[in-house]
């Protein structure tokens, strides 16, 4: 009760205090809906690789005549692939931290607060007039005006609604502005990795053993089955798959560096925003190709 | 041969087409078959020193910084939280007032009051 009548104190004081407009808080929600999947895409590129690795291994150890070199061979292939995954894993967490700030961002910009807020002050409105109607019904006294109680429910719901709309404005504008740095940070961290010659020259390698160890495989074994034709051609389509996901991994960390610095100026102006922001936009496209592009490599597997 | 020796996996390659193309050429003694074998196996266990080696240092550089952007997710969602909270004993104190104005009708209705 002495909430409700400090609710209504403060009304007047909160209608002043500024907060952000229903497009701006969608937009924040946007983004973060649109970046919570994101860690998948860097790691993804590391398990291509090390999925091809270890194909192409099998081949090569084919070839090996001596049984215990054979099973060495296999050991060793079976001892990389763990340290690959792990290694994609390590990634994986790593990116994990941009999927859990923006799924924050979701949870901090939902309008779920006030929603069931409004119900009941609804409720309450309703509870209150009926209430009214039967003191004046009763009562000799004076009569009480009719339609207080939806009034009152008003005030209670926009009081209510507002002071959480303040609160939440002010939390995702300090979020969203203190973030800035650190995912410029981490974005830029991934595309030195991404653009390192280091990874350049695994692609490169690994593109290069993948006919070696077939022509290996084909001078040493008898030649190609038809099932281990098309692995080789599958190998080669994974490893273009690869590349591409490596492109647009840098395009789509450019994009949400942008996009991320954009948001940061939505939060902080006064204003109702009548379109999507471009930098947004690109960002969200470029993630809808990443994932067209993962998917694609998931149904060939 | 060792990673040593070796750091680049373009040179291994040359290393390694030099073993396999070796390897396939026909009338080889059986002797000489066994020590290419021994070879080509050595030179792919160089490949995945140099592998690792390189992978480590990809991964070393990404690491970094992410705990600062963790700490702050952290702090965004016990915001949020409380937010939940806020909004509940709003919910709650109207729920007290509903709860009042239903007993005053009823005392009303039955002419206590």
């Amino acid at each position: 009760m002495r909430k409700i009548i400090l609710l209504l104190l403060l009304s007047a004081f909160i209608s002043g205090c500024s907060s952000l407009s229903k497009s701006q808080i969608e937009t924040v929600q946007q983004f973060g809906e649109v970046t919570s999947n994101f860690s998948a895409y860097p790691s993804a590129i590391m398990e291509e690789l090390a999925e091809i690795r270890l194909k192409r291994g099998l081949y090569y150890a084919s070839t090996l005549t001596d049984p215990m070199r054979h099973l060495d061979e296999l050991d060793s292939i079976y001892s990389q692939k763990k340290y690959d995954y792990k290694v994609s894993e390590k990634i994986d967490v790593t990116f994990r931290v941009l999927d859990k700030y923006a799924q924050s961002l979701v949870l901090l910009s939902s309008g779920d607060y006030t929603a069931n807020l409004q119900n009941n002050a609804a409720e309450f409105g309703v509870g209150m007039d009926s209430l009214v109607n039967l003191y004046n019904v009763k009562s000799n006294a004076e009569k009480l005006p009719a339609g207080i109680g939806e009034a009152l429910g008003k005030i209670v719901g926009f009081s209510g609604d507002r002071y959480i709309k303040v609160k939440q404005s002010e939390k995702i504008k300090e979020y969203v502005t203190k973030a800035d740095t650190l995912v410029l940070i981490m974005t830029s961290n991934l595309l030195e990795y991404l653009e390192s010659s280091n990874l350049e020259e695994l692609i490169s390698y690994e593109e290069k053993m993948i006919r070696r160890n077939y022509l290996t495989y084909l001078q040493l074994t008898d030649t190609g089955t038809f099932e281990s034709q098309r692995e080789y051609l599958d190998l080669k389509s994974n490893l273009d798959a690869a590349k591409d996901l490596k492109a647009l991994t840098i395009q789509s960390t450019k994009d949400l560096q942008a996009a991320h610095k954009e948001l940061v100026q939505v939060v902080q102006k006064k204003q109702k925003l009548h379109s999507t922001i471009k930098e947004l936009r690109v960002f969200y496209q470029q993630v809808a190709e990443i994932r067209e592009t993962l998917n694609a490599l998931k149904k060939d597997k | 041969m060792n990673t040593e020796k070796i750091k680049t996996l373009e040179k291994l390659l040359d290393s390694i087409e030099i073993v396999e193309n070796a390897r396939s050429i026909e009338g080889l003694s059986p002797e000489d078959r066994v020590q290419l074998e021994k070879a080509s196996v050595s030179l792919r266990n160089v490949e995945r020193s140099i592998i690792r080696i390189k992978t480590n240092e990809l991964v070393e550089k990404l690491t970094h910084d992410a705990q600062a952007l963790d700490k702050l997710a952290d702090e965004i969602n016990r915001s949020a939280e409380k937010l939940a909270g806020v909004a509940k004993a709003i919910e709650k104190a109207s729920n007290i007032v509903k709860a009042f104005v239903k007993i005053a009708a009823k005392a009303i209705g039955a002419g206590l009051i």
